[in-house]
């Protein structure tokens, strides 16, 4: 390890541990890429540390002394000293070495011993057969769950970590962070069984795909700066105003793992609106692809809520990673046509639609403007027909009328001759009954005589018989005639009693004599 | 869609091609026909202008890989 890369360990380990006791974010301390180049440059007075880009004069009041400190405690030796007479506790002389020991990372290759499996861990031997040499290593369970690798005795190995001192019972020990398997075979046997694994979970089920728009203009990049597939990406991609947001990681090696998984999800948490992943890499053997064969990428991949389009390794090349994706870009040129493709053919749908609805819309106008006139033609022939009929029916009413008029005219004039013919017999009955009635009247007048005559003579026949009788003459012929008191007219002489007085009436006078004798 | 709302390209495609769709169908209303045909140019026109924007954009994300601390010790 070089003095460079130790000294840039050692200040990311002490920055770390700044950040944690101000409770901020590592980042927010000092960037990366200004522990880099402080490295790099290895400044060792405070002038040439504020030259360093990323350290302005709130970073260096804050952080400038224990920069220097740090970069001077490693230059007078790479390694921490102590005085000989320095005395360490058991602990603090373990901690002491793991501090030198912790920057130290390394890759080992080495065919797996004896395994043991513990709560957390899991032990096992890296053996190399040649030399017959045996490092004792552990991975944290949780962390070997990841790899997707089965550790057996016998597989060939690749684990990337650091050496350490394990305190509490004194031994040498290899951390392991990564692992990677060796050899195309037990490759190979990786892919089917994680492949069997997560297709019987549904990894790979065509519902569980999301769609990407048709349209996309906010690319999440997710590859490496050195990698050849950025460059191929980029070039295919074209120019139609895209939004791409790079994130830098490895795509080959133990480490990759980390990076991508950590991609995907920084893209899921802090940029949502991008509308796509592309997550791709140049072709490689099948070992240098490895990364895309892990199970972290794949569960990365699948709980993405971005979705994902790969373009990894040539044609033929099938990962993982691609079949877990939402679009499957076969090379990086091909996942860029993937995107560039609709841009670059939606020039020819505009002027198709323009001139589709250009024409149908004319050729609609057209046809409009004909009915137009043939519905004009139509209704003035309509109209006309209407007008005619109903001039025909004012005829016929006309017509009607008339006739109507004249039967009734000659009904009247039939009444008359009717009234005249009955008129003429109405007067011979007139005539006739005056007739009648003037014979009867003079029949009546004739009878009326008749009858006066016939009365008057009965009359003066009357009067000479009455003449005859009339008493005056009887009492002057000498009778006369005897009342009595009350005037009665006494006719026998029983009427009368004797003593009473009577009163004899003459033609002439009367006298008054009583009566004296009755002779009946 | 407003004149404020932002332009989406994606709908504005889809937009054009449903007018498009109701073209090509049978017993067109005039009234309806002039009101899409209208809106069918000024979608065009946006997305003509739209294509126009032809440069892309290139950000990198700084980002941050936190170590993780572990602590506890291995007991074989």
């Amino acid at each position: 390890m070089t003095k460079q890369s130790a000294l840039y360990e050692l200040l990311r380990k002490k920055r770390n541990e700044l950040a944690r006791q101000a409770d901020i974010k590592p980042f927010m301390v000092l960037q990366n890429k200004v522990l880099q180049e402080i490295a790099e440059k290895q400044p060792t007075v405070l002038e040439e540390l504020a030259e360093i880009k990323g350290m302005g004069p709130k970073r260096l009041a804050k952080y400038g002394k224990f920069i220097l400190e740090t970069i001077n405690s490693l230059s007078s030796t790479t390694m921490p000293t102590v005085s000989e007479e320095k005395v360490f506790s058991v602990g603090e002389f373990i901690d002491f070495l793991n501090q030198i020991l912790a920057p130290q990372r390394a890759i080992v290759q080495g065919e797996v011993g004896e395994v043991k499996s513990r709560d957390n861990f899991t032990f096992f031997k890296l053996l190399d057969k040649k030399e017959e040499a045996i490092l004792s290593c552990f991975v944290w369970n949780d962390r070997l769950a990841r790899f997707g690798v089965e550790l057996k005795e016998g597989l060939e190995l690749k684990v990337g970590g650091y050496p350490k001192l394990v305190k509490t019972k004194g031994y040498f020990s290899f951390e392991v962070e990564h692992i990677g398997l060796v050899g195309e075979g037990v490759l190979k046997l990786a892919f089917e069984a994680l492949k069997k694994k997560l297709s019987a979970a549904g990894f790979f089920a065509p519902e569980r795909k999301k769609k990407i728009p048709p349209f996309v203009e906010k690319v999440g990049l997710i590859t490496s700066t050195f990698a050849d597939a950025k460059t191929d990406f980029l070039t295919h991609l074209g120019k139609f105003g895209f939004k791409i947001f790079f994130y830098d990681v490895r795509v080959e090696g133990l480490y990759s793992t980390d990076d991508i998984v950590s991609a995907i999800r920084w893209f899921n948490e802090n940029m949502l609106d991008v509308e796509i992943l592309v997550l791709t890499r140049g072709g490689g053997s099948l070992e240098s692809l490895q990364v895309f064969n892990s199970e972290a990428v794949a569960k990365a991949i699948f709980s993405s809520r971005i979705p994902v389009v790969t373009g990894i390794g040539h044609e033929n090349d099938e990962t993982i990673a691609d079949l877990v994706a939402d679009v499957y870009g076969s090379t990086p040129t091909h996942a860029a046509r993937i995107l560039s493709d609709p841009w670059r053919n939606v020039n020819t749908l505009i002027t198709n639609v323009y001139r589709n609805i250009v024409s149908i819309f004319s050729t609609n106008c057209l046809g409009f403007q004909k009915r137009l006139l043939d519905t004009r033609e139509n209704l003035i022939t309509l109209l006309a027909r209407s007008i005619k009929s109903r001039n025909q029916r004012i005829d016929d009413l006309q017509t009607f009328l008339y006739s109507q008029f004249q039967r009734l005219l000659y009904r009247v004039k039939q009444t008359q001759m009717e009234f005249l013919n009955n008129w003429g017999r109405i007067k011979n009955i007139l005539f006739s009954l005056r007739n009648k009635i003037s014979i009867q009247e003079k029949s009546l007048t004739d009878e009326s005589l008749y009858w006066i005559k016939f009365i008057r003579k009965s009359l003066f026949e009357f009067e000479q018989k009455l003449r005859l009788s009339d008493p005056s003459a009887r009492l002057k012929q000498g009778y006369s005639i005897v009342f009595n008191a009350s005037g009665k007219i006494i006719k026998r002489s029983t009427d009368l009693t004797l003593g009473e007085y009577v009163k004899a009436k003459f033609s002439q006078g009367s006298a008054t004599s009583r009566v004296e004798e009755i002779q009946q | 869609m407003p004149q404020d709302e932002k332009f989406d390209f994606t709908s504005a495609i889809a937009e054009l091609e449903e007018i498009n769709r109701w073209f090509q169908g049978e017993d067109i209303d005039i009234d309806e026909g002039i009101a899409k045909f209208r809106r069918g140019l000024e979608l065009i026109k946006k997305c003509k202008e739209r294509l126009k924007k032809a440069e892309n954009e290139f950000v990198e994300i700084k980002k941050e890989f936190e170590t993780e601390e572990r602590t506890e010790e291995p007991e074989e």
